[in-house]
């Protein structure tokens, strides 16, 4: 697996749409959702649906195993018997439960820091969970604006909350340019606090 | 009812149906982020 943009930040929206082709040239289909495992926040893959403006969702999806490299403009593979069964990736019923879009970000002393509105992957080796766009709340300060929240290692998913240590909101960033520091200095200060 | 009424209602009917159509494609369309809990719970078998 190689990926040709090391190190680039880019939000979940940016993908959502972009077209799955393959190494000989073959449109297969476009990327419908992001899946990722809260463990570590790794990107499992991608569910799929059909080109077009009415596509339908597709019955198979991509596993990241199979990605050979996310591009600026497309997902390559090198060819379509990579692709496995959407279940084996996210059983549909849960996948609507666990899609974090739209959830209520809170932190772990119990501040709602506003709801999530597009999450932020970072783009290596492995596409990886970082952060959160939230609309923030007024605990954030900047009510009604949309700013980047760090996540750590290990993202809680579960329910409809979703739940991040307090010291996030020390590390909140208005744009991309800066995100990545601050998730490096945030999950620094977590494990300071850890040992 | 006239006609005019049945066209009327029949045009109130088509509005209603094609904004619903567009809202529900508009959403399926965003996509999501779905986080999965335990890696290997998708796993079925």
């Amino acid at each position: 697996m190689t990926t040709s943009t090391p190190g680039l930040l880019l939000r979940t929206s940016e993908l959502v749409g972009r077209p799955v082709v393959t190494l000989g040239g073959e449109l297969v289909a476009e990327i419908k959702d992001i899946v990722f495992e809260s463990t570590g926040g790794r990107i499992a893959g991608f569910t799929l649906r059909n080109p077009g403006l009415f596509s339908r969702a597709r019955k198979d999806s991509l596993p990241w195993s199979e990605v050979h490299g996310v591009g600026r403009d497309a997902v390559m593979v090198s060819d379509e018997t990579v692709l496995v069964a959407a279940k084996e990736l996210a059983p549909r019923k849960q996948a609507r439960k666990a899609d974090v879009l739209e959830d209520r970000v809170l932190t772990d002393n119990g501040r709602d820091l506003g709801r999530v509105v597009d999450v932020v992957v970072h783009c290596g080796t492995r596409l990886e969970v970082v952060g959160y766009e939230v609309e923030a709340s007024e605990a954030l300060g900047t009510a009604g604006r949309r700013v980047l929240i760090p996540l750590p290692d290990t993202v809680a998913v579960s329910g409809e909350n979703l739940i991040v240590p307090a010291a996030a909101t020390e590390f909140v960033s208005e744009d991309l340019a800066g995100f990545g520091a601050a998730v490096d200095a945030f999950r620094a200060r977590l494990r300071e606090g850890a040992s | 009812m006239d006609w005019w009424g049945w066209l009327i209602l029949a045009l109130i009917v088509l509005v209603v149906l094609i904004a619903l159509a567009a809202i529900i494609q508009r959403r399926r369309r965003r996509g999501g982020v779905i986080g999965l809990g335990d890696p290997g719970r998708s796993d079925p078998r």
